[in-house]
């Protein structure tokens, strides 16, 4: 259980909040880069951190990220004319570069400099990977762009997917740190789903529901791993790095894709569930990747021309009672990242941890939101720079692998949790 | 239409949760299992708790502090009716109580985690973690005490 005031803590990520401020310290991910797909595109809009912006694409290929509305009268560029290097407001007709800088106030002389003192609160908005990235915080410690393995593999090797949940991001993240309910909620997909089936490591998963979990702290978030029983007197461990703030990567299975989630806080109620798929040391199969465009695995169907779940809170996600029953899937509602959602969704938009009861395998979650709070005050307290900040701490990875009994997973398979180009993950 | 999620996941109905207690207290014991582990654990006493009792096990005897008070209790005693049992592990922990203590609660069928108090990269405690790994259903490996604090927080203790 959380108490009140620290619940509200790390759940508030508005402007001026302990929470907003540390994920200010971040690159984020904003948008996929398929939202801006040309030069002079449409608009986007953007929420995050409780901040309406809008994003767009000039004439150039520069990506801006900026407040949502014009200074002149408040109305929104979205209706936005994207076009000669800026966006100008439909209504009368004032126009902004992608920092934000206002152009062109066609009503007043040029020379009068009015426009120069007009300037929308603009954040760098980059493209690294499958994603644009922004960063919100103070511009003199903007750290190098995000390292992240998924994002910086050849475009063959990654997919990028994101769906919009109703929820407060904290309690979608934690459901990334706690991979017990895999055995559990997902346990009928790991046999059928096309990203899922036919690894081992499977078997291990399904065959010993009580793991013993073990984490540990490192410099930029944790070490989580969940131990089951193997053969011939050896260990199936899956190793779980999450990274602050909320980067979290699942364990592979066999040669399949690995993949992981970000969950970005859109406001306190709703979050952005990023998920992504990778091979380190290949291209992914048509197979596979039709596969994840079609939602399977860790992504989802959506809604015609948006990012929503098309199992959603307005359909009761779907819910087959009888699958339910016959144990094709454990909880009725089909695929993985519609289990989570469902299940997250239906604790309220922001869970009171108050009223939960926690267990000694709930330590990752934990352990996660103390240095998430700690992380907070510090810079709040002290101005002191959270972890996970520079690129080398993006630089991990999961793991699934057999050891002896005596072995522990921090020492035996240190090289197997960093990054390392072109070498492949470490899975069964 | 409105479905029944939609209905019931609103901020509005959050508000409507039975404001009565989903769980009875749990018996926590909190075990140093070598000195080393005494300073963490005097920081604990001088803490609120609830229903959590602190104590030392070294070489066959348990130790139960309660304020300025310490009495000897038969491991036995001291495991009945027990709910969750902590271990705090340091260098000086000894095996051969590390594996007493887990068979005893894992007849009890009583929740048992392990908190490693020294980093294992710089002590010789390789032995004994290998063996509280066997016992435990759940290992954290953190120097720090407040780590240990939230989490005996954050199950009730």
């Amino acid at each position: 259980m959380l108490r009140t005031e620290v619940n509200d803590l790390l759940t508030q990520t508005g402007p001026g909040t302990p929470m907003g401020d540390l994920f200010r310290r971040y690159w984020l991910p904003a948008l996929l880069a398929e939202e801006l797909p040309e030069d002079d595109c449409p608009p986007v809009r953007v929420k995050l951190l409780s901040e309406r912006m809008i994003a767009f694409r000039d004439s150039d290929g520069r990506y801006g990220l900026m407040d949502e509305f014009c200074a002149h009268r408040g109305v929104s560029l979205w209706f936005g004319r994207n076009e000669e290097g800026g966006l100008r407001c439909p209504y009368h007709g004032w126009k902004y570069d992608v920092e934000g800088n206002c152009v062109d106030v066609p009503s007043e002389p040029a020379e009068s400099g009015f426009c120069e003192k007009i300037k929308l609160q603009a954040y760098p908005l980059i493209k690294v990977g499958d994603i644009l990235w922004t960063y919100m915080g103070p511009k003199d410690l903007q750290p190098q762009p995000p390292e992240y393995e998924f994002a910086v593999v050849p475009a063959e090797q990654t997919f990028t997917s994101k769906r919009f949940q109703e929820s407060n991001w904290l309690q979608a993240m934690e459901g990334g740190i706690d991979s017990s309910h895999v055995s559990f909620l997902h346990s009928g997909n790991l046999n059928t789903d096309p990203l899922f089936k036919g690894a081992k490591g499977n078997q291990y998963n399904l065959a010993d529901k009580m793991p013993f979990f073990e984490v540990a702290k490192h410099n930029s978030g944790l070490w989580v791993g969940a131990r089951r029983n193997a053969e011939n007197e050896q260990y199936y461990w899956r190793i779980t790095p999450w990274i602050m703030p909320c980067f979290t990567m699942v364990p592979p299975r066999g040669d399949h894709p690995v993949h992981g989630h970000f969950w970005i806080p859109i406001d306190d109620e709703n979050c952005w569930a990023w998920s992504f798929d990778y091979h380190p040391n290949r291209a992914l199969s048509a197979t596979e990747r039709e596969a994840m465009e079609a939602g399977k695995g860790i992504h989802c169907e959506y809604v015609p021309g948006t990012y929503i779940p098309k199992a959603n809170k307005t359909n009761d996600y779907l819910i087959d009672r009888q699958a339910q029953k016959e144990g094709r899937t454990y909880s009725g509602v089909e695929g993985i990242a519609i289990q989570d959602s469902s299940l997250q969704e239906s604790m309220g938009p922001i869970i009171d941890r108050t009223r939960e009861n926690l267990v000694s395998t709930d330590n990752g979650i934990i352990m996660a939101r103390q240095m998430l709070r700690k992380a907070a005050i510090a810079l709040k307290d002290k101005d002191q720079q959270p972890p996970g900040v520079q690129p080398e701490d993006h630089r991990v990875r999961s793991v699934s692998v057999v050891l002896p009994r005596d072995q522990a997973f921090e020492t035996a398979c240190a090289e197997d949790l960093k990054a390392r180009k072109g070498v492949p993950h470490t899975s069964v | 239409m409105i479905t029944q999620s939609m209905r019931a996941t609103s901020a509005a109905e959050s508000r409507f949760r039975i404001a009565q207690p989903n769980s009875r207290t749990r018996k926590t014991l909190v075990l140093a299992l070598g000195r080393h582990a005494l300073t963490p654990l005097a920081e604990l006493q001088q803490l609120g708790w609830n229903n959590t009792v602190m104590g030392l096990y070294t070489s066959g005897h348990l130790e139960l502090y309660s304020g300025q008070e310490t009495r000897r209790v038969p491991l036995d005693d001291a495991l009945d009716q027990l709910d969750v049992m902590v271990l705090l592990i340091t260098s000086d922990s000894d095996t051969e109580s590390i594996e007493r203590i887990g068979e005893a609660c894992s007849r009890r069928r009583i929740m048992t985690s392990g908190f490693v108090l020294e980093p294992p990269d710089e002590t010789d405690i390789n032995t004994v973690l290998d063996c509280t790994r066997r016992v435990t259903v759940s290992l954290v490996i953190d120097t720090d005490t407040d780590t240990l604090i939230e989490s005996l927080r954050a199950v009730r203790a």
